[in-house]
């Protein structure tokens, strides 16, 4: 199980990564990065980066930052 | 009590008014070389249209000098303000000052939005702006001691002179005992000796017991405070609380401060973990996004960018509290405890480095192709010390680095200095002789504009190439984001009034990532909002890190996600309970409307303010090179045959380089024409008469400059 958020709870796979996972969270596609176990990973990195079973994820919209 | 060498010249009793809603309703006028002071009041329509902050220091400016003052003239002034809200302490990012001046580098104005304790004590002290004209003959302070309710100039002689010995002594000197009573503004001997000088703006902090530092960097701020022969401007002020900006609803300005602070305690540590790691969060991304800008914004990305992110610093930063302004739940403004510089007037010794944030670790490592983060704690440290812009340094160095690179320039012009990217002993090396303002030091603080005059003239450098690859619009060298695949980004570089710096328009996620706004009328409406609203922080003495850096969790499903329109709701009803004015989100564009095309006319009285001053260089467009564009082929080569329907098939990359140049150049003209079209100025770029009038902005002197360059309609 990969927690998201404080609230939403998504089953794991072996071999899930990060774009895996964006693409099962509603609003996944509108963050620029995430926080993995606190880690950052951003977007352009999100379909090589693993996730492990019981990680906790965070959302980075990064909407309009800078 | 520390002893120096200060001469008090004058003293200047006055009565200190009591705050009301947010205002002191006076300014403070001192004229450095004759030490004339005098107060004068602010009323109720300077305070309805301009609000506060950079409105009225724009307002007092405009006041203070002609058209043909130039940056050093006696009558140029340094104005300060920080706004109705400054000086909030429950609210997140309430402490900030603007600065403005006539810029030496650009000849227009220039803002620069700083924290520290000074805008806050100075309005609590009695005064909601500050204006300082004149030059003095030798060295002087100002002190206003808003406890002992009086202003006083002393003759500085045998100070130090860089900015942090200085700020130390003085905050040491006049603290009595107490120095989280007093800021400290003061420059460095780099702003004696180039257009890059930026002022260093004090906080203390208690438990470190030490003058802290923020910097008003952009535009050569420093410089004309060295000029003007102004050692330090010293404020004292004894009592913050909620009540201290008398508001005029203080139970609503509690629960709306509440509400946003708490916020930030629960959702930074999940989002960019600031109060941690500062701004650093942003290398790694800008790195994997291809927006870091390497070796002078030829490239976006390096396998070295993520040595100089979060990981590395959060192990370096001396944990602890680290708010510019007191309460602040952001506290963002870190810093590096025992640091050692290998160089230098302080090599060998351990120093304390305010920093660094993301520009500096930018400017002043990927982009000059260092990426060991002590290197960049360093030239960090020496900027601050010698009071110079780490941006404009980062951006001005690597100008210098590909010009050296190309074969434009040799080591024959550099002293002997090797400039090669990634040559960092090369490039502290530059930074001291800016320090001391000696050798090809004194040529390179002179900025990109002049240095490519310079180099042409003196050198035989190309001045085509030169002109593509000095990223340097109205004067100003840019800040540090990649924007050649966002057009809404060249343009919030390009059409922002001071010069390329992104506090106006940070679109580049929102068009290149999140493609909000494919089409050219999108893109003109962000390029209205966006600055608009980001204009609004600054009239009012507020920090925008707490608007959108840190998004509610909601903020997904709510009609304009971009905007934060949570966030903006909270600040209408903070501006209301502060001030008694009755506003919504709407109303908080129209204050920035008034003030933005306000400075816009401003820069037309001073010889810029027209599309022509608009330009970017095209690095900033597209790849220059054939190296860049093949560094990106496929991306580019898509690009034509996709986007812009070219048969690419037998073209060299040279004809590819140039085919697709045409393109962008002209996607930025037609998105010139959108934006104006869209806040209401004519194609040249100018507001219009009805634009002025239906803002309330139609003052006689207004009118003039407009008809003075044609606008009659």
């Amino acid at each position: 199980m990969v927690r998201v958020g404080d609230r939403l709870e998504i089953s794991w796979f072996e071999g899930m990564t990060v774009g895996d996972l964006v693409d099962r969270v509603p609003g996944g596609h509108d963050c620029a990065a995430v926080r993995v176990n606190g880690r950052i990973v951003a977007r352009p990195n999100f379909h090589r980066t693993p996730v492990p079973d019981g990680a906790r994820v965070h959302l980075v919209p990064m909407i309009a930052g800078g | 009590m520390t002893e120096l060498q200060l001469k008090s010249l004058k003293v200047h009793p006055y009565r200190r008014p009591p705050i009301d809603r947010g205002y002191a309703n006076q300014s403070l006028h001192i004229d450095i070389g004759s030490d004339a002071v005098e107060a004068r009041p602010v009323d109720a329509h300077m305070k309805e249209v301009f609000i506060g902050g950079k409105g009225f220091d724009l307002w007092l400016l405009w006041h203070a000098v002609s058209e043909k003052t130039r940056w050093d003239s006696p009558e140029n002034a340094i104005c300060i303000s920080s706004g109705p809200m400054g000086g909030t302490p429950g609210y997140p990012g309430s402490g900030k000052s603007i600065v403005t001046t006539i810029s030496p580098l650009t000849g227009i104005p220039v803002d620069s939005n700083v924290g520290g304790y000074f805008g806050p004590y100075l309005k609590f002290a009695g005064f909601d702006a500050l204006c300082v004209t004149g030059c003095a003959r030798g060295e002087k302070v100002v002190l206003i001691d808003g406890v002992e309710e009086k202003i006083e100039i002393f003759e500085a002689g045998g100070l130090a002179d860089d900015a942090y010995a200085l700020s130390a002594a003085l905050t040491d000197h006049f603290g009595q005992g107490k120095p989280v009573d007093i800021s400290v503004v003061s420059t460095g001997s780099g702003a004696r000796h180039t257009r890059w000088g930026c002022l260093n703006f004090t906080w203390y902090d208690s438990k470190r017991r030490r003058a802290r530092y923020k910097q008003a960097g952009r535009g050569g701020i420093g410089t004309v405070f060295a000029r003007k022969g102004i050692k330090a401007l010293v404020v004292r002020w004894n009592q913050v609380s909620l009540d201290t900006n008398h508001p005029a609803d203080r139970d609503a300005l509690r629960a709306v401060a509440k509400l946003h602070s708490k916020e930030i305690v629960e959702l930074d540590p999940k989002q960019n973990r600031m109060a941690k790691v500062g701004t650093t969060h942003l290398v790694p991304i800008m790195n994997a996004h291809d927006c870091l800008p390497v070796h002078n914004f030829r490239y976006g990305s390096h396998p070295g960018g993520n040595n100089l992110g979060e990981e590395t610093y959060e192990h370096i930063f001396d944990p602890g509290f680290d708010g510019c302004w007191r309460g602040c739940t952001v506290a963002c403004s870190h810093g590096v405890r025992d640091f050692v510089p290998m160089t230098g007037p302080y090599q060998g010794q351990r120093v304390f480095v305010d920093g660094p944030e993301y520009e500096t670790i930018a400017g002043c490592g990927s982009n000059l192709g260092i990426f060991d983060p002590y290197t960049v704690l360093e030239i960090n440290f020496y900027c601050d010390a010698y009071g110079l812009d780490t941006i404009s340094v980062g951006t001005g160095i690597a100008f210098v680095m590909e010009c050296y690179e190309a074969g434009l320039i040799d080591s024959g012009h550099t002293d002997g200095l090797e400039l090669h990217f990634g040559n960092r002993l090369a490039a502290l090396a530059l930074l001291h002789q800016m320090g001391r303002g000696e050798g090809f030091g004194r040529i390179v603080g002179q900025g990109i504009r002049r240095m490519k005059q310079i180099f042409a003239e003196k050198f035989g450098a190309d001045p085509a190439m030169m002109a593509d690859i000095g990223m340097e619009s109205k004067g100003l060298e840019f800040s540090e984001y990649m924007t050649k695949e966002s057009l809404a980004q060249q343009g919030g570089y390009g059409l922002a009034l001071k010069g390329p710096q992104h506090d106006e328009a940070w679109l580049i996620f929102l068009d290149m990532v999140h493609n909000f706004m494919p089409t050219f009328d999108q893109k003109a409406e962000a390029l209205h909002w966006f600055p608009m609203f980001r204009t609004w922080f600054s009239l009012c003495g507020l920090c925008k890190l707490p608007w959108n850096d840190i998004v509610p969790e909601d903020n997904r499903e709510t009609p304009e996600p971009a905007k934060v329109v949570k966030h903006v709701q909270w600040y209408a009803e903070y501006f209301s309970a502060v001030t008694g004015r009755r506003v919504g989100p709407d109303d908080l564009i129209t204050m920035s409307e008034k003030v933005y095309n306000f400075q816009r006319v401003f820069n037309l009285r001073m010889g810029g303010g027209r599309r022509v001053d608009d330009a970017i260089p095209y690095r900033a467009m597209g790849p220059v090179t054939e190296d860049e564009y093949l560094s990106r082929r496929d991306r580019y080569d898509g690009q034509l045959v996709e986007v812009w329907k070219e048969s690419i098939e037998g073209l060299s990359t040279a004809d590819k380089v140039a085919l697709l140049r045409r393109h962008r150049e002209a996607q930025y003209e037609q998105l010139k024409d959108a934006v104006y079209q869209r806040r209401g100025w004519t194609a040249d770029g100018i507001p219009t008469l009805a634009t002025a009038r239906r803002l309330g902005i139609d003052f006689p002197e207004v009118v003039a400059v407009l008809e003075q360059h044609g606008v009659t309609e």
